[in-house]
């Protein structure tokens, strides 16, 4: 199914009384794209995916659809499938029904109906229960139904609200990959809306991570992970150390900033020498050796807590100055707490920020 | 941990001491229940008006039925005319009202929501006085007996359907109506497709509430009606007057009876009216 379907949202604007949920939003979804929109509880992800499919509308700003103005339009002249948390089946319809229910508003002949609905319950894997109840079902059976309600429509943009928050971990995990190939499969636009930091990664083209109403970043998972925008994404989006420095100077993309526990080099620039700065640091770009250098390379520590994750170690090591590095080392020799250990790590890994 | 057998004393222990309360509790509910209707039978098929040991007909004649038949049903069809009105008055003012207090915000949602019980908390007797001010000798006086006994049917059945309807909307996904939108329904075809269907049970046992309702009244008809109207209560109360306490208890069993069939018949119709 090739789809001409193309998503904008145009500098949105929305208030609730003094509370601006959303800051002068301005996205641009591409046709077949896998959008994601991630933030922290309340930071206007629902609100705007809810202006999205017509049902709140934005103060200020555009919203385009497929080339159409689409702003005050009411969700049924929308050709939005809508995908909510709660699944919102309709419990008095066989998954059959619900799934045509659409299609039967179209006025779609009841042989195509019938043979839309088979379609669709197939590609989901539900084609034994289209005579059941909602009720009927368990919650990830439910969220399929949703899904193929949604989809059966053929809409030009699919949004979904969180849909997998309320499932159990595991099959969180199978119906996201699920999700995607689907997604895949049809080439159909999507907006994605969670809260969940390694599902938006494990599924999104891009990723649009959100703050109080205000966009962060737009960019794909490994843009984000590795150069993300800002201190509040390098925060949000993953694990990640972030430490008090003070600029030294900088030469081209590296700079140099003080710490309590020794001068350091990173990717940055732009910051006045004497300036305080953040510094950001994954847990795995930090690696870990036993006992003290004599080199003088590297920083010296000591380990904190160590616990053992299965693939992984974490540990957190204090270094000379009393700060904490969280570190997620590979597997090996589980290294005891008191331990006296060495880090080093790449400076193209350090950003200094701010 | 080692836990010890469970004896039954244990169990019964940390009970209420409802087990030995209630036989008793339920035996007499039952008798007062159903000790009346039968001395009404017995009233209404004995020769005499005095009863053996209280409850038993003395001698069996049913004069009483065939003589008065023509009045009984007269009696039934003027309740008819009037709880069938009231019913679906009560449904189309109730329905937009429920809807409303559940589903929007708006200024006096509270006063609303509270004005909607009040006919149930008032004495049937205090709202029957003012309506009969209204409508007798108020502004309403040209809409005539029936009308104003409807009406105040209406006004007083209210609660009887809001309230059921108010819980049944409640339990509705609010997402439901919004799925349905996006599906490409329009606002009244969301609300016939998706709430009204999951609503229908609630909505038949706001009919028969305010049915028994409105065959019951007493107060409110007999201030508002004239004397070609005589509902089954009023029929039962002049029959008394009257000094017929026999002819009374007929007209009684016949309104037990219709009564009893009515809502049975709902009854059946709300089990029947979910089918997922
Ligand atoms: N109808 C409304 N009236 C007033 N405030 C609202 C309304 N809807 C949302 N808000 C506020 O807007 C903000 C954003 O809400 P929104 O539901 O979009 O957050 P979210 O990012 O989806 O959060 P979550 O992850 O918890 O679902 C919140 O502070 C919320 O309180
Ligand atoms: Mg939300």
């Amino acid at each position: 199914m090739v789809n001409a379907a193309d998503l904008l949202v145009d500098r949105v604007t929305k208030t609730y009384g003094a509370n601006t949920v959303l800051d002068d939003i301005s996205i641009s979804v591409q046709p077949g794209e896998f959008m994601t929109f991630l933030g922290p509880s309340g930071c206007g992800k629902t609100t705007l995916l809810r202006m999205l499919g017509g049902f709140a509308e934005p103060d200020q700003g555009r919203i385009v659809i497929a080339g159409k103005d689409v702003t005050s339009l009411p969700p049924n002249r929308r050709d939005c499938g809508f995908v909510f948390q709660s699944y919102a089946l309709f419990p008095h319809m066989t998954v059959a029904a619900n799934v045509g229910y659409g299609l039967k508003l179209r006025k779609t002949p009841k042989a195509e109906l019938q043979k839309r609905v088979g379609e669709v319950l197939e590609i989901v894997g539900l084609s034994e229960f289209a005579g059941r109840y909602p009720r009927q079902m368990s919650g990830g059976q439910q969220q399929r139904v949703a899904i193929a309600r949604a989809i059966a429509i053929r809409p030009s943009v699919l949004l979904l609200d969180e849909p997998l928050s309320n499932l159990d971990a595991k099959l969180r995990e199978r119906i996201r990959f699920e999700l995607r190939d689907l997604q895949k499969q049809l080439g159909i636009t999507t907006v994605f809306v969670t809260h969940d930091q390694d599902e938006a990664m494990a599924v999104s083209d891009r990723i649009v991570v959100m703050s109080r109403g205000r966009l962060e970043q737009v960019g794909t998972p490994t843009e984000i992970y590795n150069a993300p925008a800002s201190l509040f994404v390098a925060d949000f989006v993953g694990i990640n150390n972030i430490l008090d420095g003070r600029m030294i100077d900088a030469t081209g993309t590296f700079a140099r900033a003080e710490t309590g526990f020794g001068a350091l080099e990173g990717i940055g620039a732009g910051q006045a020498p004497g300036s305080a700065v953040k510094i950001t640091l994954r847990p795995e770009s930090i690696v870990v050796a036993q006992g003290t250098s004599n080199d003088g390379a590297g920083f010296p520590g000591t380990i904190q807590m160590a616990a053992f994750l299965g693939s992984t170690a974490r540990y957190e090591i204090r270094l000379r100055d009393g700060s904490i590095l969280k570190v997620a080392a590979p597997r090996g020799a589980l290294l005891p707490p008191g331990s006296d250990v060495t880090c080093r790590w790449a400076p193209e890994d350090v950003r200094i920020v701010q | 941990m080692r836990r010890g057998p469970r004896t039954p004393s244990a169990i019964s222990s940390v009970l209420p001491p409802f087990r030995w309360i209630f036989p008793l509790t339920t035996l007499g509910l039952v008798l007062f229940i159903v000790i009346p209707p039968i001395t009404l039978l017995s009233l209404s098929v004995s020769e005499r008006f005095d009863l053996a040991y209280g409850i038993l007909p003395s001698g069996l004649s049913f004069e009483m039925y065939t003589q008065w038949g023509g009045r009984i049903l007269r009696s039934i069809r003027d309740s008819l005319f009037i709880a069938v009105p009231a019913v679906i008055l009560c449904l189309l003012i109730g329905l937009p009202v429920a809807y409303a207090l559940v589903r929007f915000k708006f200024a006096g949602r509270g006063i609303v929501s509270e004005l909607v019980n009040l006919p149930m908390v008032f004495p049937p007797i205090v709202l029957a006085f003012g309506l009969m001010s209204l409508f007798k000798l108020g502004p309403l006086a040209p809409l005539g007996a029936w009308t104003a006994i409807i009406l105040g049917h209406t006004v007083v059945s209210i609660p009887f359907m809001i309230r059921p309807l108010i819980s049944a909307l409640e339990q509705i996904d609010r997402s439901a109506e919004e799925a349905a939108r996006s599906l490409g329904a329009g606002p009244l075809g969301a609300f016939m497709t998706v709430v009204l269907p999951n609503i229908v049970p609630s909505i038949i046992t706001g009919m028969a509430l305010v049915f028994a309702r409105s065959i019951s009244d007493f107060e409110i008809t007999l201030l508002l009606t004239t004397p070609e109207i005589s509902t089954m209560p009023i029929a039962i109360y002049h029959a008394f007057e009257s000094g017929s306490t026999r002819l009374g208890a007929a007209v009684a069993m016949a309104t037990n009876l219709f009564a009893v069939g009515v809502i049975v018949i709902l009854e059946v119709l709300v089990r029947r009216a979910r089918w997922w």
